[in-house]
């Protein structure tokens, strides 16, 4: 399932070239996925419980600028899913042009131990776009 | 190969709401960096200077992986080297260190392109010049 969340680019995530800049494009990456979650499950957000995901790797292409006051659309989409990893991508467009996309790896851990966990199945099923 | 060693204290700006460094974070540090190492080895080649010799640095991809977390007012040492010069591109590596522990590797291409065409160029002779300089010396 295909997840499309909007954002406008404001003077805050541009440079002086006039154009977005760079890391403006992870944070409406993580502003798209963190719909999703509270879309479908609010509680996967918060923070203070024992088991959170953190990103282990992310990797962004970028194509085409985005400018001041663009509408832009983030489209995201599980890309693969396993007991302890799971990758989303993301793809990022003005329009019909294409500006960014990424990919974007993350786990879970436990946030005493700081170890490994299983990715807990309604955040799965958050991913997948099935209610929970 | 050289390498250009930059320091930074973690603030509040910097983390997030789980008390560690936001992962989007280390895309400000590595560019702060690469600025820093631009003004440190390159005889003060700044951005703007770059682009009055023809060029301006334009991020064709950047990919990120994360070793550990980083804590605010933390003091990390950011390790920048050139890996690869090419005609129309570069590639930077860049560590990002909490004593001695690596918390993050950031690998960064970087296109020459023209400011007046937006279309790539060779990077201007000076330039290239002064990035081969910090790669080999």
């Amino acid at each position: 399932m295909v997840f499309e969340h909007r954002e406008r680019v404001y003077y805050s995530d541009t440079d002086a070239e006039g154009i977005a800049y760079h890391k403006a494009y992870f944070d409406w990456a993580e502003h798209a996925r963190s719909e999703i979650l509270l879309r479908y499950n609010p509680e996967t957000v918060k923070t203070g419980g024992a088991v959170v995901p953190v990103i282990t790797h992310i990797e962004i292409s970028y194509y085409n600028p985005a400018h001041l006051d663009d509408e832009i659309v983030v489209r995201s989409e599980a890309a693969e899913t396993k007991r302890f990893s799971a990758c989303v991508k993301q793809e990022i467009f003005s329009g019909d042009s294409l500006l960014a996309s990424l990919d974007v790896k993350f786990a879970f851990i436990n946030s005493q131990t700081m170890r490994p966990e299983l990715i807990p199945d309604r955040f799965l099923a958050a991913l997948k776009g099935e209610s929970v | 190969m050289s390498e250009h060693l930059w320091n930074k204290r973690i603030y509040y700006s910097d983390t997030d709401a789980e008390g560690i460094i936001y992962h989007a974070a280390y895309v400000d540090i590595a560019e702060h960096a690469r600025t820093e190492m631009l003004r440190d080895r390159m005889n003060g080649l700044s951005y703007d200077k770059i682009a009055e010799e023809g060029a301006i640095f334009v991020l064709k991809s950047i990919s990120l992986d994360y070793k550990r977390p980083g804590h605010l007012s933390d003091i990390i040492t950011v390790r920048t080297r050139l890996r690869e010069l090419k005609t129309v591109y570069c590639i930077f590596e860049q560590l990002v260190e909490k004593d001695g522990v690596v918390l993050a590797e950031i690998v960064t291409k970087i296109a020459f392109v023209s400011p007046k065409t937006m279309r790539p160029v060779p990077c201007p002779e000076k330039v290239a010049e002064a990035l081969r300089r910090f790669k080999e010396e």
